[in-house]
């Protein structure tokens, strides 16, 4: 067991949460902001995805179509003067509600194969938000009709942004550690081992894979909530399929469904995808070529890089401790 | 009653196509349980090499056929450089690669070959005949004609030929199958030569009607496993049944309900078989249908 | 009249023209050692499938007294039926508490919010898990020591073990072991032997399918032999296996003769 216990690992992320905001806060400004913005942004969403993915072993694409989902149901509720908060409550409902329809639907096929429902899925919701000239303005997208405030804080702003995005990608970090601790995460645990397995354990295996995909499309919605609050303005480009799969590299990167690992490759994926920006094309072979060479050469992503760190610094201080000690 | 049949002409022909690409995911899934997600990126890869033989001289029939061989090889290359190191891990993992492929095969295409829409010549003449006050085109009767010999023929090889059996055998169970004396590796690596063949011959029978373009490579696929879920995931005929089929009931929401919804139909019917009979038309045992 | 834990009625399971299973009945008492034997292929898995609602089959089954035929596998599980398998399925990289906590997942409580909201209850309740899975494991003459170990880097006797602490971790009423010796060293199936005694004392129905005949005529009170789909007979082992159409069955397998 790890020498973190429960309350020394609360404190851990409250205190990484706090020390993030400050160093953001004075060292960043500008476009790096805007970065650190996003990366919160995608950390959020692929931790959701994470949960879809990482630990019961769904493959889903529609991670960002869904954020699409719950951006739209924010601005269309913001628009009809309903409050921040309960907008961006609503995001995560609508998001996870049609989420839910892939478990369902999905809800007789082995997990594998549920990337062709989730490709149908993100098709069908980028279909309907980039014609739907009505509701959603198309292609040209919808400005937020209200500006986003929370104690003063102006949320449209980048360092507004930051102020709570960071400390709410620490929260909602932390919760999904929690979520995997308990029972559901040890449910999904064995979803994603075996069928077989889960099955004579007593877990009704349906029930749970539909809750993952409620889950995980809450945290897209909110996440896509969360990037129109940013940006002030949503628009169809965000959520295709290169965002999906954008995501889904962010869990590859994470390896063995880790959560902590998810955060870090959100931020370096981010970060990496914007410095790519001024060569896109070569910038997307550089996607396609990271997700085949990362499953072969290293498929327990920076999760197993960490665990490999923290094996040496073990046997390192091993080493240190015992050497005052007789052979 | 004209544009009706104008509608399920063209259907036929672009179901023809889609069938190929279906009948070829589908042969991957039969033997490997692999779903190729960059079936329909290699499609477009092949319409693209046929292309730049054409471009150096060759006569377009040649040029075609280079093309379609080209497309088996590299298929089959990146079964053995990127895929067969996964066999034994989790089945997500292969899947997860070919979403790799895909997209590196998409920018690949646009780095070489620019994003800026081509043309590949046809194989046949696109100036209509007028039969009864309906319109068809010599291409289109070449296409539909083509994919169904060669659907055919893939029907044979897969029913009597000891590959085919092989393919069958170890979509089943591997480990048996090898202790009969079938090369495993050898099986999935012809599998994957053949469906890439496939693609190619697919690539270049539609690619003068929808444009040459990387993007096309997504849209192709999407019809094709929308095609194969919906004739049976793992039917090679229901393969050819969906594809045809898709294709009649896209044209007729684009002509008579809405153009630019149509491709959504493809959407909502993999929606509704998997929801409501998982095995499609002619599926049978399906190996992705949970048991538990 | 002693109880019956588990029982079939005219259990038929059928794969496209093949009859695995044809009309077997059989009747577990509460509180036996039950053993399941036939020649390869005549059906005892696919029995044992059955029972554990992995395929499809007409006919009954009852755990203790309830008809559970109609039910889905994780049902059955959550009613008491406990279960190993021939070859661990674990296709994730866990370790051994992991594959605990999977088995003990019925009786853990420790929803989310808990966790979240209470971390230092939900670490206390955590620890009083992983103490038991270490009792567990002791008791099957597992070292505690491997608890934190990786399932698939352990030798294939121990995984086995491992897997009967997941079944029995859950406190079941039945337990199905299919094939528990296979891969077992000598000394490895006295400490099954001895581990499965211990289990039944306590109180648990253990119902065996096993290729191994010494083994099960050691601890077995109660037999059935199975043969192409049907069951030949059933009895004490002594009984059975003194049977001419029993050794037919083997046809020549030592086994039967030195048992």
């Amino acid at each position: 067991m790890s020498f973190l216990t429960p309350s020394r690992r609360f404190a851990a992320f409250v205190a990484g949460a706090a020390l993030l905001v400050v160093v953001v806060q004075l060292t960043l400004a500008g476009p790096d902001l805007l970065i650190v913005d996003e990366a919160c942004v995608y950390a959020i969403a692929a931790l959701g995805l994470n949960v879809i993915f990482g630990m019961t072993g769904l493959l889903s694409v529609a991670q960002a179509a869904l954020m699409g989902i719950g951006g739209y149901t924010l601005t269309l509720m913001v628009a009809r003067h309903v409050g921040m908060l309960p907008a961006l409550a609503l995001a995560c409902v609508a998001a996870a509600a049609v989420s839910a329809l892939t478990g369902v639907i999905g809800g007789r096929i082995r997990s594998h194969y549920f990337i062709l429902i989730s490709l149908a899925l993100a098709e069908g919701i980028i279909l309907v938000l980039v014609n739907d000239m009505q509701l959603t303005g198309g292609t040209n997208g919808v400005a937020l009709a209200a500006s986003p405030t929370v104690f003063g804080l102006a949320l449209g702003t980048p360092d507004g942004f930051a102020y709570v995005a960071v400390p709410l990608v620490f929260a909602i970090w932390y919760l999904t550690d929690c979520l995997r601790a308990s029972r559901f995460g040890i449910a999904l645990l064995a979803i994603s081992t075996d069928e077989y397995l889960a099955a004579v354990a007593g877990i009704a295996t349906n029930r749970y894979r539909v809750l993952a995909t409620v889950v995980g499309g809450a945290y897209a919605g909110f996440a896509g909530g969360l990037l129109t609050i940013a940006d002030s303005y949503i628009g169809p480009q965000n959520f295709g399929l290169d965002t999906g799969i954008l995501l889904l590299l962010i869990v590859v990167l994470a390896g063995a469904g880790s959560n902590a690992g998810t955060v870090v490759a959100a931020l370096i994926l981010t970060y990496l995808a914007h410095g790519l920006l001024t060569l896109t094309v070569v910038g997307e072979l550089i996607y396609g070529l990271a997700i085949v060479i990362l499953i072969i050469v290293a498929p327990d992503g920076l999760a197993g890089l960490g665990r490999l760190a923290r094996r040496g610094a073990r046997t390192a201080w091993l080493r240190l401790t015992a050497r005052g000690q007789p052979a | 009653m004209a544009i009706l049949i104008q509608t399920l002409i063209s259907g036929a022909a672009a179901g023809a196509v889609y069938a190929l690409i279906a009948l070829g995911f589908t042969l991957i899934y039969k033997t490997t349980r692999i779903i190729n997600l960059a079936q329909g990126d290699l499609a477009i890869l092949g319409a693209y090499i046929s292309l730049t033989f054409v471009r150096i001289g060759l006569p377009v029939p040649l040029a075609l056929l280079a093309g379609i061989i080209c497309t088996g090889i590299v298929t089959a290359l990146i079964e053995r450089v990127a895929l067969r190191p996964l066999y034994r891990r989790p089945l997500a993992i292969p899947i997860l690669c070919t979403i790799g492929i895909a997209v590196t095969l998409e920018s690949v295409m646009q780095v070489v070959w620019g994003s800026l829409p081509l043309a590949l010549p046809a194989m046949a003449s696109s100036t209509p005949w007028n039969i009864g006050g309906v319109a068809i085109t010599p291409e289109q009767v070449v296409i539909f004609a083509a994919a169904i010999v060669v659907a055919v023929i893939l029907l044979v090889l897969v029913d009597s030929t000891r590959l085919g059996r092989a393919m069958r055998g170890t979509a089943a169970d591997a480990e048996v199958v090898s202790l009969f004396g079938v090369n495993t590796d050898l099986t999935y690596l012809a599998s994957f030569a053949i469906g890439g063949l496939l693609a190619g011959i697919a690539g270049v029978l539609i690619v003068p009607t929808i444009g040459l373009l990387p993007s096309r490579g997504l849209d192709l696929s999407i019809f094709g496993f929308s095609a194969a879920v919906l004739g049976g995931l793992g039917s090679l005929p229901g393969a050819i049944l969906g594809g045809v089929l898709i294709a009649i009931l896209v044209n007729l929401m684009q002509v008579y309900v809405s153009p630019s919804y149509a491709s959504g139909v493809t959407y909502v019917l993999m929606g509704i078989v998997l929801l409501i009979r998982v095995r499609g038309i002619l599926g049978d045992d399906l190996e992705a249908v949970r048991q538990v | 009249m002693t109880a019956v834990a588990l029982e079939t009625d005219g259990l038929t399971v059928r794969f496209g023209g093949v009859h695995a299973l044809e009309g077997v009945s059989v009747s577990v008492p509460q509180g036996a050692i039950y053993g399941l034997v036939g020649p390869n292929g005549s059906g005892k898995t696919t029995l044992l499938n059955a029972v554990s609602g992995f395929v499809p089959a007409t006919g009954q089954v009852l755990l203790l007294g309830h008809s559970i035929s109609r039910w889905a596998p994780s049902r059955r599980a959550a009613h008491g039926l406990g279960r190993t398998f021939q070859t661990p399925k674990i296709s994730r990289n866990l370790s051994v508490w992991e594959l605990l906590r999977i088995g003990d997942h019925l009786r853990r409580e420790q929803p989310w919010w808990k966790v979240a909201l209470t971390p230092w209850l939900a670490h206390q309740e955590e620890l009083r898990m992983r103490a038991r899975g270490a009792a567990v494991l002791e008791s099957l003459g597992v070292s505690p020591a491997l608890i934190d170990a990786r399932v698939l880097s352990l030798a294939q006797g121990v995984i086995k073990m491992i897997d009967v602490a997941r079944a029995v971790i859950a406190e079941p009423r039945v337990l199905l072991l299919d094939e528990p010796t296979a891969g077992m060293n000598e000394v490895e199936i006295q400490n099954l032997r001895a581990r499965l005694k211990q289990l039944n004392d306590s109180g648990l129905t253990i119902v065996i399918v096993e290729h191994n005949i010494r083994f099960l005529v050691g601890v077995c009170t109660e037999v059935s032999v199975l043969n192409l789909g049907r069951k030949l007979c059933d009895g004490t082992p002594d009984e059975v296996f003194r049977r001419q159409d029993v050794v037919d069955a083997y046809l020549g397998e030592e086994e039967v003769a030195r048992a």
